[in-house]
């Protein structure tokens, strides 16, 4: 019986030994194009328009941006009203301003070089409320290489918008960043330092919805950000999210990214090609440039939640003891990236 | 008696001196004619005098099949004329035979077996020279005999499979959807299984075909030079011939393997006029995915089945009825990901009827239909995208033959098609999607042929038609209007027109040459010349790197132009060893124009306005093709080596901007050099190994060349030209030993197939994409569907 099972898995892991292994493919050419990544909102904050060159890739050492530096960049309404942008060093052009939702916006560009970029132009639209999203934890299993079950869980944070009401449905985006309260003992018995961290939770994922698709104008339980559920949800963690009302054209834009990013060499796999955004060089067509000037009304909300809330269990970090079995976050929270010990105003009680 | 035997002899020389020209005469030619003649015998062993049951003999030109009897005993009714039998057994030679009949009589047909063992006898072959005397060149005939003899995936022979093995045939690798001729499309194959239509001929993405191993009786693949019968396609031809039923004695056949089983039933419906033969396949891979360690591989699924049934009957000595039908189901479901399925279903009737001595007619219907759904099973947006097509054809067709040298065939063909572009609908109760759908499409082709064959002399032959084919799109619809020298857009869409219910929304028509040219040198080599245009009104729109089962089917419509293209192609055949070692050497040629490519990023489901993601090309193959074929003897030997390239244009226009600049660019198919070996060793009488060796340049890719990033969010990568790198070479080696079959004097008859598909552990790419980690230069990876060799064991019976 051993035997015929050892075939089995024999046969099976032959079957299904399908893989994914690096080949080499020399890679040559290619020629260092303008990249844009500019975003105009409805809020009233510091707007910043980034400007790097591409990276050739069969340059060694490629992989670290270049900044297009000494630029003029400014940026208008069709009111005619402008907005210089100042140059803030690492390609980075920033300026104080807020978007006004049916006005219409673009991108004017000069580089040292006199090169000359632009935009389309892209009215603003106003985006809608935002709703609490809900979570759910699940229990994932995968099965270790000596056959062990190993589960571990995961937290999905579902989206939820009411766009009921609307007289036109958007097309939406949305970014988050996450934030967690961690303390280094148990809180009241040793009283250590209490830390709030900051992590990159939506790296590598850009969330858009087109929401014509929808029957009845409740964007319900849209999965957005999954993440390894653990001891940042024993104090409290905290969604920061936004949601922006985007162009059709940029959802598109966002959507082809989508695609091209998540390649993965699968049968739907779409043939690849070069994104093309709303920006272009008024003195020659086939200069290519990179990247989107977006104009987006947006909304945001802090939303928390812990283990208490979700009513699963979770170890906290520093619950280890004696000392050897703690981590080092927990004689020292700073350590942590983008920390601090000062309370955020906004934090929940 | 002396003089019987006298007379016996005389006839039995008179035989053995037309077998050397391959003819045997019955009787003797006194003016009279009768339609009631009888040529009756029996189907032997040539090495035990044991009958053999179940051969197969095939009567040309009136298209008959008939089936020996248990004790190898055969009865043809024929009408006095000139005949050509062909007689298939399983293990055993094919044998060909031209005859004369006047009055009836009575025949023993020998065949030699395919196991003979050196030391036992020496097996010398039929004489086969078609490769050289046939006037078609660029015509790739295999009978079950040569299909057996290729290695098999999972013990299971396999038409495709074999057929890639072919020169001028590959395909995009483990995991494809169908087959690619001289570098064309995967939808520019048009495929027939007994006059059904096939759209997609594959099960399990590719690895087995849907045509049942053990009811195929031959295949014929039309690379160039395409009789004017067929049509609707620009690459090539798939013709698919299933064998007719036992209509003497009920029998059954079939085998299981690992991941699969089969089985035909057989059997007169009504004693030597009827016949019915079934065939059924399933797949059960669940069990094996459910060994494995990886969870996801647990919930996944990989499902098929497929029926064919087959019945024919003669109503009289010269008429004849029958019907095929085949249902095709596959179910493919990865995790919690994706899930997708497709099913075929169709089926044709024929009526053969013989007018006089020399003229038959034939009258056939076809309808069918092929159902995709892509199934979206993940998040509250759950759904289920349909894609469908109907089809109703019908054909008539005539054949006269004036003399020997001279044959005409004429008919027309009427094909009527239903698009149902897409339909998306929610897949469960909590599903938030909005349902969708997209109007129906419907196009009518007709067409009429002529074609004569003629041979002047010994050494001339011609084949010469026309096809004039005619295509309607039919309303209602409503034809989206875009402003005059401006890109098709959303943007620049101006006006609608509706056409209403049956109304023509767009008409096009086209003569399409054929003519197929041979010349001999000699007794054994021969020039050949091919020409044939053939016009596309149906293209699968995809905008995968490689076909897929879910692919969209798309009517030539207002602002599509249908596809055309001329095929040229000149041959050298030459035969060697009294034609027992045959080769060619043929050089192609296609260009087409009105080639549908596709913007980046095209959006093509669900979208109203297609012809918006679609620019007009035109492109161009070429190559060459070697064949060497050593077909005797217990070593037997084929290599097959392509050149051949691929190539596309899209220039700027006003209405359309450039592919890769405007300049030519490699097609998805372009792959310059193939080579395909095969190697047939008759170990013992009842044991065989087949080694099969292939290799090919390896597909062309985009690749990056260099990347930005949006707000540190996303390194998005730059793309080269279109198709301007290559992704590694392909190559593998499998092997299979067959031993049997055994129990050759009982009823029941068994053999075993042990196999390992890709021997040396080739891992193939299927396709190569890239990837960048933050502060990392760009890096390829080399998907492969298969990474190692895939070892089964098959066990085939028959009873």
């Amino acid at each position: 019986m051993k035997a015929a099972k050892t075939v089995l898995f024999f046969l099976a892991g032959l079957l299904l030994s399908g893989c994914i292994d690096e080949v080499q493919l020399d890679i040559e050419g290619g020629k260092q194009l303008v990249a844009v990544d500019g975003l105009i909102t409805d809020s009233l904050q510091v707007h910043t328009i980034t400007l790097t060159y591409s990276n050739l890739l069969s340059v060694k050492g490629a992989g670290t941006d270049t900044y297009v530096t000494g630029a003029t960049v400014k940026v208008f309404d069709d009111a005619g009203n402008s907005y210089e942008f100042a140059e803030e060093g690492s390609g980075k052009y920033t300026k104080l301003m807020q978007g006004e939702v049916g006005r219409a916006y673009h991108l004017e560009a000069v580089l040292s070089s006199g090169k000359r970029i632009q935009s389309s132009s892209t009215v603003l639209t106003k985006a809608p409320p935002m709703s609490a999203p809900n979570y759910v934890v699940n229990e994932v299993q995968t099965i270790g290489n000596t056959g062990q079950n190993i589960y571990n869980k995961w937290l999905v944070l579902n989206l939820n918008t009411d766009l009921t009401g609307l007289p036109e449905r958007p097309y939406l985006r949305w970014r988050a960043t996450g934030e967690y309260e961690l303390a280094e003992d148990y809180p009241g018995i040793f009283n250590g330092k209490v830390c709030y961290a900051k992590n990159n939770i939506d790296f590598n994922v850009v969330k858009v919805y087109d929401t014509h698709k929808l029957e009845d104008g409740q964007l319900t339980n849209e999965p957005y950000i999954n993440m390894q559920y653990d001891y940042r949800f024993y104090i409290m963690y905290c969604f920061h999210l936004q949601q922006y009302s985007i162009s059709e054209a940029e959802y598109e834009y966002l959507k082809a990214v989508n695609d091209i990013v998540n390649i993965d060499g699968s049968l739907f796999d779409p043939p690849p090609g070069t994104v093309k955004g709303n920006l272009y060089n008024p003195d020659d067509a086939n200069d290519q440039i990179l990247g989107y000037f977006s104009v987006a009304g947006v909304t945001s909300g802090r939303y928390f939640v812990n283990s208490t809330d979700l009513r699963t269990s979770v170890v906290a970090l520093c619950a280890g003891w004696p000392p050897p079995n703690r981590h080092p976050e927990c004689y020292d929270c700073l350590v942590l990236p983008f920390s601090t010990n000062q309370r955020p105003a906004y934090w929940k009680p | 008696m002396l003089k019987q035997i006298c007379l016996y002899s005389l006839l039995f020389l008179a035989i053995s001196a037309t077998c050397q020209q391959d003819l045997l005469v019955f009787g003797e030619d006194l003016g009279k004619i009768s339609d009631k003649l009888q040529l009756t015998g029996r189907v032997l062993d040539a090495t035990n005098q044991e009958p053999l049951a179940g051969a197969v003999l095939h009567i040309s030109p009136i298209d008959n099949n008939n089936v020996s009897g248990s004790e190898g005993d055969y009865k043809l009714k024929l009408s006095t004329g000139f005949y050509t039998i062909r007689i298939r057994s399983l293990g055993y030679e094919d044998y060909s035979v031209k005859i004369k009949i006047f009055q009836d009589a009575t025949h023993d047909f020998l065949l030699k077996p395919s196991e003979t063992a050196l030391g036992e006898i020496t097996v010398k072959e039929q004489r086969n020279d078609a490769n050289v005397s046939a006037v078609m060149g660029s015509v790739e005939q295999l009978g079950i005999q040569k299909l057996e003899r290729q290695a098999k995936f999972l013990g299971e022979m396999d038409v495709l499979r074999s057929l890639q093995g072919v020169a001028g045939v590959t395909s995009t690798g483990e995991g494809a959807s169908g087959f690619n001729v001289r570098g064309g499309n995967t939808d520019e194959n048009l495929i027939l299984m007994e006059g059904n239509l096939v759209f997609n001929p594959v099960h399990a993405l590719g690895f087995f075909s849907l045509f049942h191993p053990d009811m195929v009786q031959g295949v014929t693949l039309y690379k160039g030079g395409v009789p004017a019968k067929y049509g609707g396609r620009l690459s090539s031809v798939l013709d698919v011939k299933l064998r007719e039923g036992n209509n003497e004695q009920f029998s059954a056949k079939g085998g299981v393997g690992i991941a699969s089983s089969r089985l035909v039933l057989e059997g007169p419906i009504v004693k030597d006029k009827a016949s019915f033969i079934v065939g059924a396949r399933a797949s059960y891979v669940d069990w094996i995915l459910k060994q494995t360690r990886n969870v996801d591989l647990r919930k996944s699924q990989a499902f098929f089945y497929d029926l064919t049934a087959k019945a024919d009957a003669r109503i009289s000595d010269k008429t004849k009825i029958g019907f095929t039908a085949f249902n095709t189901h596959d179910d493919f479901r990865f995790a919690d990901q994706v899930k997708f399925e497709y099913a075929t279903s169709s089926g044709s009737f024929y009526l053969r009827q013989i007018i006089g001595e020399k003229t038959n007619f034939t009258a056939s219907v076809n309808a069918g239909q092929y159902t995709s759904n892509l199934f979206d099973i993940n998040g509250n947006d759950q759904s289920v995208f349909t894609n469908k097509i109907k089809f109703l054809r019908g054909s008539l067709r005539a054949f006269h033959q004036f003399s020997d040298k001279n044959q005409i065939e004429l008919g027309m063909e009427q094909n009527r098609y239903t698009v149902s572009p897409g339909k998306l609908k929610p897949n469960n109760e909590t599903s938030i999607i909005k349902s969708d759908l997209l109007p129906n499409e419907l196009g009518h082709e007709t067409s009429f042929f002529l074609q004569d064959q003629w041979t002047p002399s010994k050494r001339f032959e011609l084949m010469a038609g026309i096809r004039f084919t005619q295509f309607n799109n039919i309303g209602p619809e409503r034809v989206l209007l875009y402003e005059e020298g401006k890109p098709k857009t959303e943007a620049t869409i101006r006006d609608s027109i509706l056409f209403g219910d049956k109304e023509k929304t767009a008409k096009y028509s086209g003569f399409e040459p054929r003519l197929s040219i041979r010349y001999s040198i000699t007794e054994v080599s021969s020039i050949k010349l091919g020409f044939n245009r053939a016009y596309q009104f149906l293209n699968q729109v995809s905008n995968t790197a490689s076909a897929t089962p879910i692919d969209i089917w798309q009517l030539s419509s207002y602002h599509i132009r249908p596809q055309f293209a001329d095929n040229m192609s000149i041959g050298y055949y030459h035969n060697f060893k009294d034609n027992r070692i045959q080769s060619y050497l043929n050089i192609f040629y296609r260009k087409t124009q009105n080639l549908v490519e596709y913007k980046d990023f095209a959006k093509l489901i669900l979208n109203d306005h297609i012809e918006t993601e679609l620019v007009r090309g035109s492109g161009k193959s070429y190559g060459l093709e070697a064949n060497f074929n050593k077909a005797y003897g217990l070593h037997r030997f084929e290599l097959n080596y392509t050149f051949s390239r691929s190539l596309r244009k899209v220039v700027a226009t006003t209405t359309q901007a450039a592919v890769s600049e405007g300049n030519w660019y490699p097609s998805n198919y372009d792959k310059p050099h193939s080579l395909n070996i095969n190697y047939f060793y008759q170990l013992k009488p009842r044991s065989s190994l087949s080694i099969n060796f292939t290799y090919s340049t390896g597909r062309p890719t985009t690749a990056p060349v260099s990347s930005y990033s949006n707000s540190n969010v996303q390194t998005i990568p730059v793309y080269s030209k279109r198709n301007q790198y290559r992704i590694p070479d392909y190559h593998r080696l499998d092997i299979a030993y067959s031993i049997g079959p055994w129990g050759k004097h009982s009823r029941w008859r068994n053999s075993l197939t042990l196999s390992i598909y890709n021997l040396y552990f080739r891992k193939n790419a299927f396709s190569v994409y890239f990837q960048q980690r933050a502060f990392q230069r760009v890096q390829a990876y080399r998907v492969a569907v298969l990474g190692s060799a895939f070892p089964a064991i098959t066990y085939d019976f028959k009873f």
